[in-house]
């Protein structure tokens, strides 16, 4: 993605990381013959068709020795990454949406899952945001854990502090956190002891999704690490994509800039069908979202 | 080779680089003998036999050693035909950081000469076929605008096959007077 930053940003940003070098450096490691990297500029770049791709990213509740990709959507987040401008949009759908799954009436948004597999909830998510995802990732509790694990955690900033008297009793404090494997997994789960219960879960969802794309930039530059994530996702996610078409996302996901990502919720009321609490989706807002990051993978306002 | 001589006391000292690319041994000899591309392999992640690897490495230099003559060391840097083992979308970026990707921004006539050019090559390999690599790259030249200021290029291509062989999709890249 071309003109990440302008590179008189880029040149500023090394400038104050030079000061602050020449501040900690002790004055005898300093000598001034090696002070003449003048100008350093950076190009990057990811090629991609099309430019804007769309992912449907899946959390399966699946239970061990169930078929993740039959069982019901935990968590649902459509992403999108623009690879000219390094741009990223997330918009979480509340797993309880009461809405039309094509062929088989109103029902629960994530059982479109159960009822036909991960094509079916990419088909009928994108009907409700009016974004046909390109891809649909599933993965499970276990697999995510090891996913992250794998990537020596994640940090997520929480706004509020919250428990869980099974997943997480001790809870989660305010402010910066650094979540291994099962924590990772605990702060995208909980909803009961949140305000706003599922629409408050899916926007930790994205905290969570920024925590990986942050670390994976990081990493990035570490020798075979890119390959090594494609391997774990292969290992740990459902997905029919070839392991080239996974590289060159890889690739993708690692140059999407960090002050380009913006995340919405679809919002909705709550609702009683059959006994049932669903939530009944503002399906305006939910298209308005789609509108406006279908074609750069930006979201003006939630 | 008077560019190269001068290169060689240019680059006697250490030149405080401190990108994680290939290796880099310290100075470079003035002779006759052309600059020709150090090919190492990084990190291998799945298996790879031999003969894939050997493969993989003429493939891989092919490419590299195809953007640093047409963009760098060549006569027409920063024209349509710099980035020749580009994807068209990824030549299209390069060409939009021409001055970086090339040698664009130099004069007309300026001569150009190599004094190390090297990759270091990681690979994904699924049923022992290679489907992505990650070259880590690093050139360095000098030219007669200035004998003594050494130019490095630093970074990382991003490569998968594809029916016209292997291409450049992306890239990380820094250009740096050292």
């Amino acid at each position: 993605m071309r003109k990440r930053f302008p590179k008189s940003l880029r040149l500023a940003t090394i400038g104050i990381v030079l000061a602050v070098a020449a501040l900690v450096v002790p004055n005898s490691a300093v000598n001034s013959t090696e002070a003449a990297l003048v100008k350093v500029e950076t190009a990057d770049g990811v090629d991609l068709t099309p430019d804007v791709v769309w992912i449907l990213a899946v959390g399966s509740d699946a239970r061990p020795g169930e078929d993740m990709t039959h069982t019901r959507g935990d968590a649902l987040q459509l992403i999108g990454m623009n690879t000219k401008t390094g741009a990223a949009a997330a918009i979480g759908v509340p797993r309880d949406s009461w809405v039309s799954i094509p062929g088989y009436g109103y029902n629960k948004i994530n059982a479109s899952l159960y009822y036909g597999g991960p094509k079916l909830l990419g088909q009928t998510v994108g009907n409700l945001v009016g974004i046909q995802p390109d891809y649909v990732f599933v993965t499970r509790f276990k697999f995510f854990q090891a996913m992250i694990r794998g990537i020596g955690g994640i940090d997520v900033r929480n706004p509020i502090a919250f428990d869980d008297t099974y997943l997480k009793p001790e809870g989660f404090p305010k402010g910066k956190l650094h979540l291994g494997g099962y924590d990772a997994m605990a702060f995208s789960r909980i909803r009961h002891n949140l305000l706003r219960g599922d629409f408050d879960r899916s926007a930790n969802q994205q905290r969570v999704l920024r925590g990986i794309q942050a670390k994976v930039r990081a990493k990035a530059p570490t020798p075979g690490f890119i390959e090594k994530g494609v391997v774990s996702v292969m290992q740990h996610l459902y997905t029919d994509l070839p392991p080239t078409e996974l590289f060159r996302l890889a690739q993708a996901m690692a140059h999407v800039v960090p002050s380009k990502i913006t995340t919405c919720v679809v919002q909705g009321g709550i609702g009683d069908v059959g006994g049932a609490s669903v939530v009944l989706p503002y399906t305006d807002q939910a298209r308005r979202l789609g509108d406006e990051a279908r074609q750069d993978a930006t979201l003006e306002s939630c | 080779m008077v560019l190269l001589a001068a290169a060689a006391a240019a680059c006697s000292g250490s030149d405080g680089s401190s990108d994680s690319g290939p290796g880099d041994p310290a100075g470079s000899s003035a002779t006759d003998t052309p600059v020709v591309t150090d090919v190492a392999f990084g990190k291998i992640t799945g298996a790879l036999p031999g003969a894939a690897k050997a493969e993989l490495s003429d493939q891989v230099q092919e490419v590299v050693d195809g953007w640093f003559d047409a963009a760098y060391l060549g006569d027409g840097g920063g024209g349509g035909d710099s980035w020749p083992g580009f994807t068209q979308g990824a030549a299209a970026d390069a060409r939009a950081d021409g001055d970086l990707m090339s040698n664009a921004g130099l004069p007309a006539g300026t001569e150009v000469e190599a004094t190390r050019r090297a990759v270091k090559i990681d690979v994904l390999a699924v049923k022992k076929r290679p489907v992505g690599v990650t070259a880590h790259v690093t050139l360095k030249f000098v030219t007669s605008q200035d004998e003594q200021q050494v130019t490095r290029i630093g970074g990382r291509l991003y490569l998968t096959p594809g029916k016209d062989g292997w291409r450049v999709f992306g890239f990380d890249v820094t250009k740096a007077a050292v």
